[in-house]
């Protein structure tokens, strides 16, 4: 048995109220993003990049598009003879009926996922904490701090609202975590620095087994990391400070401002160039097509688009088409986007599919987007 | 295990009239339009018309054309049985097989063919760029009964002295073949593929070899061997684009003919996708100052400069205030600030430093692969 190694716990039981339609079809895990991505990437290729090559995907429902989107695995290299990735969806044993809320009876039903793993230590993270982190040095951490429990946080300015609702960390002088807390801003408090949890914790396997188990026992919590928020009261609970770059998808609002936050040179620098790549799902599109009457400027693009109207401030996703004299400004266009002749967007969303007729006018506030379901024709 | 028919490309060829651009690179993995290599369109199009058992013959330099193939997933060929074959020259108890020209090639690699059983072989050349459905061709081979078929073009009458002539009779059956001829009597040129009945082609070559005759190249030995012993051959018309891109001015040219909208090539075309290796890059950013118009622009790009006319390859960057215009700017290239580039290609990993200007008059100028520019050379 391979000592001291990560295995990949992907946790999917994630807040997606406030997506509103943007996951009526799909978890928050294959939101689309950056005109190329999914959310689910960005976790798989960390985990990947940081040699962890058995990953499993605790699904709950909706999980089509996500199973559609990483197939095998083979992008990222997990389509494996030994590991790889395993899909572990809910249900029921004779000892425990699924339930209908909370998911640790999933990872409770598939326990022995978690103690067959080939490694020692795993890695339990979301989908909603966009960043490109080196999991190596976590690791690194945690052993060396003989940590029960790792938990990744970044400390964020208090003019950065970013990330409402996120769960928060406290810890002492020590940087031990003495509690969790939620991010909710109220009108009578004072901001300050905060220390937002990036929902990816390193335990050992051994130790995750018992808290799973003990919990299902006990019935004192339903989710997975309601029982890893607890461990501080019984374990050694550390706190891992993350430096790099870290956006937050857990909201349209927030959807809308982090994507907008990549239309920077150096912020594409930092997460897409440096040593670790992010991987997906490719296509086979074509180099996207400028005609002479196009004017594109501080676009995000991917391939396979045509464009001959104007984009400015925009991310627009494979095969979306703008058709001449159609002003596309501060909007995310996602794939397959049928943009016809002189329309007018401006904070705009539009998911998959959408097709928008000549002269269509939409106009939202950066606060508050427009959001086109999928396959909408307007 | 029996395979209906198997496909052979030709991969092999050194390109000497590339020049730098064929300096380490077989001439089928010159990099094409942003994202391709020149041999992904044959590939495709075997993908597409069905033909899952695929060898590529391949010689000279082939390191980056081996790397690029793989195992064959881009086209779906990474299968059980069948799938995609790298064929490579080897030595053997009694001689070594080096590749002598386009039959002989076949030749050395009778077993792999053997193995397979074929009824019949199709024979591609790596280096055209063309949509062609060989399905629709093996049909008309058929339906003729033909022992051999030879893709044909109608090409322009002054320029057929350039091309192997096909002269047939009105069924479209092959009469005579002239190489290069003076003065042409046709203008259907070969555009080197041929479907043939395998057995009669083993047959012809080895008996001939046997008599110690010439048998190493299609052109001039196989096919004059087949109308001498008055074989049915027919001619296979092809109407679409069509391009060998042998030289750099063709090269340049096909990139081109991407630009326009309305070329036959419809590499858009989704029903007929054109398969590559797809690079893991994120979105192209055309920045705050950038300014591309008429172009082809693909993923890894970041362009604040002046585009116009041009081709641009993933992880390029385009520095500000430097303009680009008709070229075509391969893999990974660094364009510094200030830079006037006109009708040039710039080969991958080049570096262009900053104020440079590129400008042949008219003429197409070329920057090598890992080369870092420098004025006057």
């Amino acid at each position: 048995m391979a000592r001291n190694k990560l295995f990949g716990v992907i946790n999917l039981s994630e807040n997606d109220y406030y997506m509103n339609q943007l996951t009526n079809n799909r978890p928050l895990a294959s939101v689309p993003f950056l005109g190329r991505y999914r959310l689910i990437d960005f976790t798989l290729s960390n985990l990947v990049n940081s040699g962890v090559d058995t990953v499993g995907i605790f699904l709950n429902d909706k999980y089509r598009s996500l199973m559609d989107h990483i197939g095998s695995g083979k992008q990222w290299n997990l389509d494996r003879k030994k590991g790889g990735i395993f899909y572990l969806s809910p249900y029921s044993t004779p000892d425990i009926q699924s339930q209908l809320r909370g998911d640790l009876s999933t990872y409770f039903a598939n326990i022995d996922y978690l103690t067959e793993a080939s490694a020692d230590y795993a890695v339990i993270t979301g989908t909603s904490m966009v960043c490109n982190i080196d999991l190596k040095e976590v690791f690194k951490s945690h052993l060396d701090s003989k940590a029960d429990v790792t938990v990744v946080y970044k400390t964020i300015e208090e003019y950065d609202f970013g990330f409402e609702r996120c769960n928060t960390v406290n810890t002492n002088e020590y940087n031990s975590v003495i509690s969790f807390g939620k991010n909710i801003r109220r009108p009578d408090m004072v901001s300050e620095k905060k220390k937002i949890s990036m929902e990816m914790y390193i335990v050992k396997k051994e130790l995750l087994v018992d808290m799973i188990t003990d919990a299902v026992t006990t019935g004192e919590n339903v989710y997975l990391t309601d029982v890893l928020h607890d461990s501080v009261t019984k374990y050694k609970v550390r706190g891992y400070a993350y430096k790099g770059l870290l956006k937050n998808v857990s909201s349209v609002e927030s959807y809308y401002a982090s994507s907008m936050d990549m239309l920077d040179e150096d912020n594409i620098s930092d997460v897409f160039f440096g040593e670790n790549k992010i991987q997906t799902k490719v296509m086979d599109e074509t180099p996207t097509y400028y005609s002479d009457d196009s004017v594109v400027t501080n676009s995000l693009i991917a391939n396979g688009c045509h464009i001959e109207g104007t984009v400015i401030n925009s991310i627009i996703f494979r095969r979306v088409t703008v058709g001449k004299g159609a002003v596309v400004k501060d909007s995310i266009i996602m794939q397959n986007t049928c943009v016809h002749e002189n329309c007018n967007l401006e904070n705009v969303i539009t998911d998959k599919q959408v097709v928008l007729t000549d002269n269509t006018e939409l106009k939202g506030n950066p606060k508050n987007p427009v959001v086109v379901s999928k396959g909408s024709v307007l | 295990m029996k395979t209906e028919i198997i496909a052979m490309i030709l991969a092999g060829g050194q390109g000497t009239r590339l020049g730098k651009f064929t300096k380490n690179i077989a001439k089928p993995a010159v990099p094409f339009g942003g994202k391709y290599r020149i041999i992904d369109f044959v590939l495709s199009n075997c993908a597409n018309s069905h033909m899952n058992t695929v060898g590529v013959l391949t010689q000279y330099q082939p390191l980056i054309l081996n790397t690029h193939i793989g195992i064959g997933s881009p086209w779906d060929m990474d299968r059980n049985g069948g799938g995609v074959t790298i064929l490579q020259p080897y030595a053997s108890a009694t001689e070594e097989k080096w590749f002598r020209g386009t039959a002989h090639a076949i030749y050395q690699n009778f077993s792999y063919i053997e193995d397979y059983d074929p009824d019949f072989i199709l024979v591609l050349s790596g280096d055209h760029i063309y949509k062609m459905n060989y399905e629709t061709m093996l049909d008309y081979h058929k339906e003729k009964e033909a022992a051999l078929t030879i893709a044909v073009l109608e090409v322009p009458w002054e320029e057929a002295s350039r091309f192997g002539i096909m002269n047939t009779n009105e069924e479209l059956k092959i009469e005579e073949f002239e190489e290069k001829p003076q003065n042409p009597k046709s203008n259907l040129a070969s555009m080197g593929i041929y479907i043939f009945n395998w057995k009669l082609l083993k047959k012809y070559m080895n008996d001939s070899i046997d008599e110690g005759k010439n048998m190493d190249d299609f052109g001039q030995n196989v096919i004059p061997a087949f109308l001498e012993a008055n074989e049915r051959v027919y001619a296979y018309p092809f109407q679409g684009y069509w391009k060998d891109v042998g030289t750099l001015e063709s090269l340049w040219e096909a990139n081109m003919d991407l630009l326009d909208q309305a070329s036959p090539l419809q590499i858009n075309d989704r029903s007929w996708k054109i398969y590559s290796k797809n690079p893991s890059m994120p979105p192209q950013y055309l920045s705050k100052t950038a300014d591309v118009k008429d172009s082809l622009v693909v993923e890894g790009c970041i362009v604040h400069g002046k585009i116009r006319k041009s081709i641009l390859s993933p992880k390029v960057i385009v520095g500000e205030g430097s303009e680009i215009y008709d070229s075509v700017i391969m893999e990974d290239v660094k364009i510094g600030k200030n830079c006037i580039i006109r009708k040039t290609m710039i080969g991958s990993h080049a570096v262009i430093p900053d104020n440079s200007i590129i400008d042949g008059n008219g003429q197409i100028s070329v920057v090598g692969e890992y080369e870092v520019y420098e004025e006057g050379n």
